[in-house]
This record gives structure tokens, C-alpha cells and sequence, in this order.
């Protein structure tokens, strides 16, 4: 009976120096009260930074900060510099939710900013809600339902497809298919390419969704070559839109005669796609082909702070300029309080690369500001081939009015 | 017939994979739970080596793979193999390792591989991609050579005698330790092998292993301890469900199709449990007899 | 009397109570300290203890299926998952909480009996349970992704909650209550006693009159249970629910997890979680892809110098084996039990009908017919030899009589009871007692728990006799460090234990040398004598069995060929040859 008692002992040591340890933290719950409205602008960064979708993440992160360096270079916000504090959610909606709460609770920040995926997104943005702290996503402008605190700086699917159905169908033709990895947000995207596709008199010849981790799109690929496509909508992300665009390729479905448009595009993949998309357009809110100071500014500083040389992800560009509308708000509410600086986003106008005069509509929250459309090129770079403008989305959205 | 190519192809991933864990399992009892993440090392190395020519490639995969999997059973994978579900965990953390090196080392943006290969045969009226074709061919390939060698060769009937109990074959002068490693290795580089030469077909990401773990675990599961042939045969049998209903009814349906079918073979298999469902049904007979 | 009894009663009893004692004195010592802890941790540190809690108590959960009833499940994520939805959906539709509750109560424990049974039925129960959980995760993972319109798809349904501090608390107070519970029913009580024999070894588990099946599979259904209500407790500590959570990634957490922290512990599940989970929120952020790889070094390690786990490194400074019956099977002291031996003796004395009566068993193994219609009646009390060259299917027809085996064709009566399709548990319960081959005993417990866990399922209690003292007090070592012959000893004492009417013996002296044969031998006599007990005995060695037996049984190729005394046997002609005809 003596080792039981000396095992329990043990244990009830272990146990304290686990207290102990998480009470490096210091504090107490107990009497932890909100103060807000004073002290340095403090913002919160959740990405993922480990994890499939790591590259984005950092991608993000990499546009966000120097962002925020640019804004400091130029005398912070209030006379104070900007502060920030980039966390891993490595992807997981659970730990993005837990971060968010973190962020407000223990770092007190006053914004925050990021997320890749739709589900850390919606997680983030109840939290924010709920907390009344303004949340900043720069890769889809899409939310399913509005947050009153949530804000995208990327493209909405409408902003996206208004511009590229027509053009698509008016050169390749009106037959049209649609392939997704099976998540919501492909499903919400092939809503958009119907209506469009319909309004524009063509018609969706297949639709095909798979789970995500695809490895053999062999059948998916033969039902959508029988069906005859001239334009392919992809919505396949992650490794799936490589492998997906591989072996479309492979199976003679991907040809020069063939619409080819989607994530796939995106400059996240072509270090591993070139070959495959050089040569198409793709509809993009930012491309780093764009050619006004700002946006070479900031490819040259991107390109000599991380050491890349692959096309920049139009994420790090919509998050570079994003954070400054942010910190313009900051600064106009002159409080680093939250829901000062919420009320303030909601009716600011601001010039940026991204258009002149860009604004949120209220109805939506999403962001209104131009389109482009970029030219992919073999030499790393997404040119600029056609300004679209401004492209409004005001379609309303549960949530927000 | 492009549906039997289909199966072919996907059966050679799977199944060089599968064989590969039934050897190291045949040999140690341990489920190396790292073998997706090996295909993920192959595949790799055929992706960021971009100067020689593809099949030197996938032969440097294997020569650089071999020492790495030594050192893996040598440091890590002695100590526990007492107790095989330790070191089936061991694997994991070596698995959790390996993609975490490689996303440090390469970033989690896929990569492609340029097939060899370029253009289409056709096979009796079928055109199919000729790359996939003969990566399927080679495979299988493979996969009979391993079988052979473990049904016709004297190493192969050491493997399957320790296999079938390691303290006899170890009274008949089997050095056990020695055999370990060579198995361990062996079934390391079958998966090292799939991912260098399917690397072509597939997105090269740190985590492309860890979706091929299940099915090769239905596989490996569905097999009999030590038996390679029902290895091969079970990864075939999945391969073929796959495509076939893949074939028939959209992705999302035959997935969810898949797992319902492998639960229920899973089911049946426990063959007591059916006898006693007869067992009942003829004891429902019995009445009816007398009467 | 009364007093005798009393006085007999209270020696054990004190030693329950102060082992007891020993248990809830940590156990409350540690809640107190988690009560306090609110009141000495900011608020994100609370909200990472309680998210550890959750996970904690999952990874307990996961502990009733893969430590106590060593049943390996890699799809536990789907009962967690169940339970998450269960108060997401409830929140989300405006569904009464309680009822979601209990049907996702309902379906865990509805999913894990079939599941269970199913992984069982097989020889080997791992490979079918590993298939069907991922299966059953895999689909519900499906249906979770699916149903966009109940369950919002991939984005899942957030939850608010109330603030950190109260939901610290309710967390702690339910965490507190369910390993309260669960270690009054299911780990320290008789069931938990019951569920070590069962899972260590069925085999003498089954022989002792323990239902393995049916005990294994209340503990798989409790882990599934407790691994439910620890998901309802993580949906509004992480204040999102999404398919993810069914997923393969959550249920190799929660194995490392376990692994990490050390199975067959209280403690321990709940150790690993927490410090994971802890880690992962304070340094996973900062150092993120090297915290990631440094935890998998870490798991290697643990993995390689502490198999046992955190909660196992504390046993290097304890001695005895890791594993220890609860207190709750010392069995009671009854001095009546004496009298009620007495009733039974007469009890046995009325029966006339023969211990064991076998008529025209059959058995085949595929294409092989082992037994070709055995006809045999072993009167009451009698010693009985079973002889016959190998292959002549002996070993089979104990199995048989046992209930190892079921015979294709055949009636087996066992004291006049059709006992054909009794399980073996049940044949133990009519008095069958098995010694087998290769001693089968609990390895991993001391021989006194031994002893003690075959006197706690004994259908009658009675005392054993005083020479197996030193076995039935030796609590100081692992069974399996005893020699053959104490070892063969200790399985004789499992087996008188059980009170046995019919003991079936398979070469009791097989290994042992010539004098621990000849002691073991006389002991058989012995008990054969003194408790009237039928012995059915399997042996090669003519001078065991000229020395035990009553009559001789000759077996040849699947029939009984002679039954008789020994010097009837020996003259028998058709015996010789089939002997000769062998060796």
C-alpha cells in the first residue's frame, strides 16, 4: 500500500508543477476585467503556419507585416508604432477559436487580421463578434454569413465571375463544367457559376465534386471529358489542384481549346503548375505583375525580406494593403478600441493600389474595389493584361444590415 | 478497358505500399504507420533532384532512402520491439517527423513532377496517358518480383518462418535482428519507390502520405500476418472498389459507399459472429422440422 | 458468533477503507488545486486548462478501451465527435440540450457494442476493430460534411459559451464526476477486476467464470460514453464544431496523447492531454513547425525510455508490478461460508447423475475429422485418464467438454445439464475447472491477486487450503517471474478456488521434474478425495497415469477404443495396436 500512496503522491506533484508551470502566465481569471480605449494599437495575426495551407499563411503574414512596417515608417498610428502578435492556428478551426479568444483576452489586441481557410475564418469572426473586434481576411471576401466585426479584403465570387463568365464563354464557348473539392465553399462558388453561366446563355454540362486528399481524378476526368466542356470552372484547392490539373493534362481533358479557370490559377500553384496555366488569364483582385510604385515597392521589399522568387500570392498583396485601410481606420477613430475602430472601417474610403476609393458596402461587408486581369507569364510573374475596374458586389447577406 | 488500366495504376500505388508494410510487419509485428510518409521522402526526392533523368531519380531515392530507413530500425526501432504497439506509436512520431522536416525544409506548396514520359498509348481502342501506364506496368511489376522472391526464394521462406513464429526460426539459426532490418528496410523502400515513381501523377506536398495510410491500412488489415500474396490481393481488392465505384456513382457518394462496404466486410469477416447468426437461424429450423 | 464474524469481517475491510483512502485523498487534493486555479491564472491560461480537461478526459475515455480492456480503437473521434455536435446542434437549432445529449449517448454506446462484438468475434481483435472505427469515423466525418443544412458543412457550428472561469468550473465539476463515477464502477470495483482478467487474459479469464466478451464490451461502451460527454464538454470550451473533429488527426492525438501520458492511470490520460494541449497553445505558436517536429522527437522518446508513459515513470520508485487489482475484489471473509460448503457437500452427494456424459461428438477441421462420434460417461467423482497416440484427438475433445470448442454434431451433458451451447464461463458456473498445458495464469498481476481475482468470481466461496498460503499472500512480484512449477501451482489454486465439481487437466506434469510432478500429483489425489471432485485428466506418462487414475480412457483416431482400469487397458488387445501401430 505504500507505493500506491507514493505513486498518488507523485501524481499530485506532477499536477502542481503543471499548475505551476501554466501560471508562468501570471494573472488571475478571476479578476481579469476589459480595459479598452488606451494604449498602443496592438494587433492579432492568426495564420497557419504549420499544415498543408502553411505556405498561404505565411504568404499573408509576410504581406501583413511589412504592411505594418510601412505604416510605422511613416509614424504608426496615434504617434505610437503598431504592435502585433502573429499566432499558429495551424489550420484548425478549434485552435483558431481558442488563439482569437486569446489574443483579445491576454494580449488585449485591438484588431485582428488573418485566417486561410473558410472554417478558421467563420470561427474567427464569431469570436470577433462576440468580443467587438474588428477581424481583417484577406484571401476571400465570401464569408456565408456577414460578421458585423468581420471584414475581407479578397475578392468576393461574384466580384470574381461577374468580369471572367462572360469573357470565358464569349471566347471558348458556352458549354461549360465545374469541378470542386468537396468543402462548402466550392459548392457556394459553382451557385455563382450557374447563375452566371445561365444570365450569359450557356449552360453547365457537369458538376463534380471530390473529398479533399484526392490521389486518382481518372473517373472524374473522363465524366467531365464526356460531357464536352469548353470552359472548365476548377474550384480543387490544395495539392488537389495540382494533381487535379496534372492528370487533366495527362488525360487530354486540359488543352490550349479548353477554358481553363479557378484556384488552380492562382499564383500559390504555378511554381508547380507554369507549364500548365503560362499563357491563360486569370481574374485577381492584386496580381505582383501590377505596375504603380506601391505595389513595386512593395514586390522589390517582399522579394529582399523573405527571399522569394516565385510569383508573390495575391493574399500577401490584399493583406499588405488590407492592414493599411485597417490602421487608416486606427487612426481616424484616434482609440485603439475596437468597436470605435469597427464603426470607423465601416465608413471609410480609401485609395490604395487596389482602386481608388475602395469601401466596404455595408450590406455585405464586402470589399469594393477593382479587378484585374493578369496574364500569367513564364517568367514568374502575373502581368497585368486588362483592367477590369471596379466591379461592385452589393448583393445583401444575412448577418450584417 | 481503361477502367482495368485505372485499376492497374492505382492497385501499383497501393499495393507496392501495402506489400511494403506487410514485409516490415511480417518480419517485426509492427505496423509502420511512417510508410506514407516514406512515399512522401520518394516522392521528394524526384521532385527537388531536377537534374538527372527520371529514372536515376527514382534510383537515388532509393540508395539515399536506404541508410535513412537503417538508421531509423537501428536507433529508434530496437528498443521497443518488445512491445509492437510502442513501437507502431515509435513510427508515428518518426511519420510526424518526416512530414515536418520536409515542410521545414521544402514549405507546404505542392510540387510537380514533369513526367518522363509524354503523349498517349492506346490500349485496345483506349487511349490512356503512356506515363501512368507504364508507371502502373512497373509497379506491378514489383509487387510480382516481391512475391516471387518471398514464395521461391530461400530469403523469402526465412521472412515467412519468422513470420510465423520468431522463436523458432530463431532456434533454427535465423539471426532475427539481422532479418529486421533487412525487412524493415525492404518495406521502406517499396514506399519510398511508390512515391518517387507516381510522384508524376501525384501533387508533392508534405502531408501526400498521409492520405494513402488508410486505404493501406484497410489493406494491411484485410491481409494475413506474414502472407504477402493476401497483401497484395487486399490492396488490389481496394484499389478495384475504388475505381469501380468511383466509376459509377460521383466521388462523394462512392467515398462514403467505400467505407460502408469496407465495414462491412469487416463485419463478415469475423466469421464466428455470422455462424451464430445461422446458428440461430437453424435453431429457428428446428421447430419447423418437428412439427 | 456474531462477533467472530465481526471481528473476521473488519480485518479486510480496514484495508479496503485505507486503500480507498489512499485513492480520494490525491484525487481530492488535486481538485482543489484545479479549483484554485482560476484564481491564479490569467484567463487564457484557464481556457487552455479547461480545453485540457476536455481532451483529458477523452483520452481517459480512450484509457476503458485501450488500457483496461485492451481494445485498440483508432476511430474513438467519432463518440467525441458526437457529443460536440450534440451540444452544437443544440445550440444552433434551439434543440433541448439534455435530449441531443442523451441520443448521442445512446449513439456511441449504440455504435461501440455492435462494433465491439463484431471486433470479438474474431480471434484477434485488433484488426477488425482498427477497420471498423476509422470506418464509422471516416462516415460519420462524411455525413458531418454532408448535411450542410444541420450541421453548416466544412465551416461547422461555432458556440458561444459563458465566461472562461464558469465554464472552467462546470468542466472541472463534470470531468471530476465522470472519473469519479467511472472509477466506482468501472476501474476499481469488482467489474474492474473482472475487466483486467478479462482483457490480460480471456482465455483463464473464461475458465474462471468471467464472460469476457460481454465484460470487455461494458468497458468499450463506457469508453465511448465518457468519451462522449467529454465532447460535449470540448464544443463550448474550443466554441467550434467542425467535421474535422471526426477526423483521423483527432484520433492519433488522442492515442499519443494516452501514450504519452500512460495507459492504465487516472492520472495519466489526463497528464499527457493537458501538457500537450498547453504546449501546443503556448509554444506551438511561436515556435510552430519546431515545436511540431520537437514533439514528435519528444513522443519517440517517451515512447523509447518510458514505455509506460509520465504516469508509468513514477512506478521506477514503487515496487510490485505495475498492475494491482482494485481493492474492491479483497474478498469478503465469510465464516459462514463454511457452513454453506457443508450444505453443497450434500447438496452433491444427492446427485446421482454423472459428472460428464458425452454421446456420439463429432469435430473436424475442414477436411480433417479429429473426432469421429466419442461416446463417454465419466461417473461422479471419479478419476479418469484420457490416453491415446497423438493425433488421437484428446487435446480437442477437452476442448470440447470445456467449451473451447464446439462440437459439429453431439450432445455434451455436464451433471445432467445439456451444456452444448454454453459458453465457457457458463460451463464454470456447473463446476467445470481447466488447468492447461502451458500454465494460464494472469502474468501481469501477483500471485495473490492471482488468487484473489478467482476467489472474487467464485461461485461458492471456500477457503483455500493452507499449503497455497505462500502464493495466496505474495504480492510482492509479477506471476510470470514464478517457476514453472509454482506457476502450475498458483493455476491449481485459480482453479480450487472456483469450488470445481469437474476438473479438466491437459498434461498437468508436462515440464515439471520428476518431484514437482509426483507433489503435483499427490495434491490431485488429494483434492479428488477431499472435495469429491471429478477429474478428467489428458496424459502421455503411463506412470502418472498408472498412479491418478480411476479408469483409463483410450482415444484412436477420433473414438474411444477401451475405458477401464488400468490393467484391463494394458491387456487390451486393440490398444496395443493402436499404439504400436504409432510409435
Amino acid at each position: 500500500m505504500a507505493h500506491t500512496r507514493s505513486r498518488a503522491g507523485a501524481g499530485v506533484l506532477t499536477a502542481a508543477v503543471v499548475l505551476l508551470a501554466l501560471s508562468g502566465c501570471g494573472g488571475s481569471a478571476v479578476s481579469d476585467a476589459q480595459d479598452g480605449g488606451k494604449g498602443p494599437l496592438k494587433i492579432g495575426v492568426i495564420v497557419p503556419l504549420t499544415g498543408p495551407v502553411s505556405s498561404t499563411g505565411k504568404a499573408l503574414r509576410n504581406g501583413f507585416e511589412l504592411g505594418v512596417k510601412k505604416v510605422n515608417a511613416a509614424g504608426g498610428v496615434g504617434g505610437e508604432k503598431v504592435r502585433y502578435v502573429v499566432v499558429d492556428d495551424a489550420g484548425d478551426p478549434a485552435t483558431s477559436t481558442q488563439l482569437a479568444r486569446r489574443l483579445i483576452q491576454q494580449d488585449r489586441v485591438s484588431m485582428l487580421f488573418g485566417t486561410i481557410t473558410g472554417d478558421t475564418a467563420e470561427a474567427v469572426g464569431k469570436v470577433a463578434d462576440d468580443a467587438k473586434v474588428p477581424f481583417g481576411t484577406a484571401i476571400l471576401g465570401d464569408v456565408e454569413r456577414c460578421h458585423p466585426y468581420g471584414w475581407g479584403f479578397g475578392e468576393s465570387t461574384r466580384q470574381l465571375l461577374t468580369p471572367t463568365m462572360p469573357k470565358l464563354i464569349e471566347k471558348y464557348g458556352p458549354k461549360v463544367a465545374i469541378v470542386g473539392s468537396d468543402y462548402n465553399y466550392p459548392h457556394f462558388y459553382a451557385g455563382v457559376v450557374k447563375e452566371l453561366v445561365k444570365r450569359e446563355g450557356g449552360s453547365v454540362v457537369a458538376e463534380e465534386y471530390s473529398p479533399i486528399g484526392q490521389t486518382d481524378w481518372q473517373p472524374v476526368i473522363k465524366r467531365l471529358k464526356a460531357a464536352r466542356p469548353q470552359v472548365l470552372m476548377a474550384m480543387v484547392v490544395g495539392a488537389d489542384a495540382v494533381s487535379f490539373s496534372q492528370q487533366a493534362k495527362q488525360f487530354g481533358l486540359l488543352t490550349p481549346g479548353l477554358g481553363y479557370e479557378g484556384a488552380p490559377l492562382d499564383s500559390d500553384y504555378h511554381p508547380a503548375l507554369g507549364a500548365l496555366v503560362n499563357g491563360r488569364t486569370h481574374t485577381v483582385r492584386w496580381a505582383d505583375g501590377l505596375d504603380d510604385p506601391e505595389s513595386r515597392t512593395f514586390v522589390a521589399d517582399y522579394r529582399a525580406a523573405y527571399t522569394f522568387n516565385a510569383p508573390i500570392p495575391e493574399v500577401a498583396g490584399n493583406a499588405y494593403f488590407g492592414v493599411q485601410f485597417f490602421l487608416a481606420a486606427a487612426k481616424k477613430a484616434g482609440s485603439s478600441d475596437g468597436k470605435a475602430i469597427n464603426s470607423e472601417i465601416a465608413r471609410l474610403t480609401f485609395d490604395s493600389p487596389l482602386g481608388k476609393g475602395t469601401r466596404f458596402d455595408p450590406a455585405n461587408h464586402v470589399f469594393q474595389a477593382d479587378m484585374l486581369e493578369a496574364t500569367i507569364k513564364p517568367g514568374m510573374e502575373y502581368e497585368v493584361s486588362r483592367r477590369l475596374g471596379r466591379i461592385a458586389d452589393t448583393t445583401p447577406k444575412p448577418g450584417c444590415s | 478497358m481503361d477502367v482495368l488500366l485505372a485499376i492497374i495504376t492505382l492497385f501499383g500505388l497501393y499495393g507496392l505500399v501495402t506489400v511494403g508494410m506487410a514485409v516490415t510487419f511480417a518480419a517485426t509485428r509492427v505496423v509502420n504507420l511512417a510508410q506514407g510518409d516514406l512515399v512522401m521522402v520518394g516522392a521528394y526526392t524526384a521532385a527537388v533532384v531536377t537534374g538527372p533523368a527520371f529514372g536515376w531519380r527514382v534510383t537515388l531515392a532509393l540508395v539515399g532512402a536506404a541508410p535513412l530507413l537503417v538508421l531509423i530500425e537501428r536507433l529508434l526501432l530496437r528498443r521497443p520491439l518488445s512491445d509492437p504497439l510502442a513501437t507502431m506509436l515509435v513510427t508515428w512520431g518518426v511519420g510526424m517527423a518526416l512530414r515536418q522536416v520536409a515542410e521545414l525544409q521544402f514549405t507546404s506548396t505542392a510540387r510537380s513532377v514533369k513526367p518522363p514520359i509524354a503523349g498517349t498509348v492506346t490500349v485496345l481502342t483506349a487511349p490512356y496517358p503512356a506515363y501512368r501506364l507504364v508507371c502502373g506496368l512497373v509497379a506491378v511489376a514489383v509487387i510480382g518480383l516481391v512475391l516471387l522472391a518471398a514464395y521461391r526464394t530461400g530469403w523469402g521462406l526465412t521472412l515467412r518462418a519468422v513470420a510465423d513464429n520468431p522463436t523458432m526460426a530463431a532456434l533454427l539459426g535465423i539471426d532475427p535482428r539481422r532479418l529486421r532490418t533487412i525487412a524493415f528496410v525492404l518495406g521502406g523502400l517499396l514506399a519510398v519507390l511508390a512515391g518517387a515513381l507516381y510522384s508524376p501523377l501525384l501533387a508533392v506536398t508534405p502531408t501526400m502520405g498521409f492520405g494513402l495510410l488508410v486505404p493501406v491500412f484497410f489493406g494491411l488489415l484485410f491481409s494475413r500476418p506474414g502472407a504477402l500474396a493476401t497483401a497484395a490481393a487486399a490492396a488490389l481488392l481496394i484499389a478495384a472498389l475504388s475505381v469501380l465505384l468511383r466509376v459509377w456513382m460521383s466521388d462523394v457518394l462512392a467515398e462514403v459507399l467505400f467505407y460502408l462496404i469496407i465495414v462491412a466486410i469487416a463485419a463478415l469477416r469475423s466469421r464466428p459472429w455470422i455462424r451464430r447468426y445461422s446458428s440461430w437461424l437453424t435453431r429457428v429450423r428446428v421447430p419447423a422440422r418437428a412439427s | 458468533m456474531i462477533t467472530q464474524v465481526r471481528h473476521g469481517a473488519a480485518v479486510p475491510r480496514t484495508g479496503g477503507r485505507g486503500l480507498r483512502l489512499n485513492v480520494a485523498v490525491p484525487f481530492v487534493l488535486i481538485l482543489v488545486l484545479l479549483a484554485a486555479a482560476p484564481f491564479g491564472l490569467s484567463t487564457f491560461a484557464v481556457a487552455t486548462l479547461t480545453l485540457g480537461l476536455c481532451n483529458g478526459l477523452f483520452a481517459y475515455g480512450l484509457d476503458l478501451s485501450w488500457g483496461r480492456a485492451g481494445l485498440l480503437s483508432v476511430g474513438h473521434a467519432s463518440f467525441f465527435g458526437l457529443g460536440a455536435y450534440a451540444v452544437a446542434l443544440s445550440q444552433e437549432h434551439g434543440w433541448p440540450p439534455a435530449a441531443l445529449l442523451a441520443l448521442a449517448l445512446l449513439t456511441s454506446v449504440g455504435i461501440a457494442v455492435p462494433v465491439v462484438r463484431i471486433g470479438l468475434a474474431s480471434g484477434v481483435p485488433d484488426a477488425p476493430l482498427i477497420l471498423l472505427t476509422i470506418g464509422v469515423s471516416l462516415l460519420l466525418q462524411h455525413a458531418a460534411t454532408s448535411l450542410t443544412d444541420l450541421t453548416g458543412g466544412t465551416n461547422g457550428l461555432s458556440i458561444g459559451g459563458s465566461d472562461t472561469v464558469s465554464m472552467y468550473y462546470l468542466t472541472l465539476l463534470v470531468v471530476a464526476a465522470t472519473v469519479a463515477l467511472t472509477s466506482v464502477t468501472v476501474v476499481r470495483s469488482r467489474f474492474g477486476a473482472r475487466l483486467i482478467a478479462a482483457s490480460r487474459n480471456p482465455e483463464r479469464a473464461a475458465q474462471t467464470g468471467i464472460d469476457p466478451v460481454r465484460v470487455r464490451t461494458a468497458a468499450f461502451a463506457a469508453s465511448a460514453a465518457v468519451s462522449t460527454v467529454a465532447g460535449a464538454l470540448y464544443a463550448p470550451a474550443a466554441g467550434l464544431v467542425s467535421p474535422q473533429i471526426f477526423g483521423l488527426g483527432l484520433s492519433t492525438s488522442v492515442l499519443v496523447w494516452l501514450a504519452l501520458g500512460g495507459r492504465n492511470s487516472t492520472l495519466g490520460p489526463f497528464l499527457g492531454a493537458i501538457l500537450i494541449t498547453a504546449g501546443g497553445q503556448m509554444l506551438g505558436s511561436t515556435w510552430q513547425g519546431w515545436y511540431v517536429l520537437g514533439l514528435a522527437a519528444l513522443f519517440v522518446l517517451v515512447v523509447q525510455v518510458a514505455p509506460a508513459g509520465l504516469a508509468g515513470i513514477s512506478q521506477v520508485w514503487t515496487r510490485g508490478p505495475a498492475l494491482k487489482l482494485p481493492p474492491a475484489a479483497a474478498p469478503r471473509h465469510r465464516k459462514t461460508d463454511a457452513d454453506t460448503e457443508e450444505g453443497d457437500t450434500e447438496e452433491d452427494d444427492a446427485e446421482e447423475t454423472a459428472a460428464l456424459s458425452l454421446q456420439g461428438i463429432r469435430k473436424s477441421f475442414g477436411p480433417v475429422d479429429v473426432l469421429r462420434g466419442v461416446d463417454l460417461t465419466i461417473g461422479n467423482g471419479r478419476c479418469v485418464c484420457l490416453i491415446g497416440p497423438n493425433g488421437a484427438g484428446k487435446s480437442t475433445l477437452l476442448g470440447i467438454v470445456a467449451g473451447q470448442l464446439t462440437a459439429d454434431t453431439g450432445e455434451v451433458r455436464i451433471f445432467g445439464v445439456a451444456a452444448g451451447g454454453l459458453p465457457v464461463h457458463d460451463r464454470v458456473r456447473l463446476g467445470v475447472g481447466r488447468m492447461f498445458q502451458i500454465p494460464s495464469v494472469l502474468t501481469e498481476l501477483s500471485p495473490a491477486d492471482n488468487t484473489r481475482l478467482a476467489r472474487l468470481i467464485a461461485p461458492r466461496h471456500i477457503e483455500l487450503p493452507a499449503e497455497y498460503d505462500d502464493l495466496a499472500r505474495d504480492d510482492t512480484g509479477e506471476a510470470k517471474a514464478l517457476p514453472l512449477a509454482d506457476r502450475r501451482r498458483l493455476e491449481l489454486a485459480m482453479v480450487l478456488a472456483g469450488a470445481p465439481r469437474l476438473m479438466l487437466l491437459d498434461e498437468p506434469a508436462a515440464g515439471l521434474g520428476p518431484d514437482d510432478a509426483r507433489a503435483l500429483i499427490r495434491e490431485l489425489k488429494d483434492v479428488s478425495r477431499r472435495t469429491g471432485c471429478t477429474l478428467l485428466v489428458v496424459e502421455h506418462d503411463m506412470a502418472i497415469v498408472r498412479e491418478l487414475a480411476d479408469d483409463v480412457v483410450v482415444l484412436h483416431d477420433g473414438r474411444v477404443i477401451a475405458h477401464g482400469p488400468m490393467d484391463e487397458i494394458a491387456a487390451d488387445p486393440a490398444v496395443r495396436e493402436a499404439y504400436l501401430g504409432v510409435h
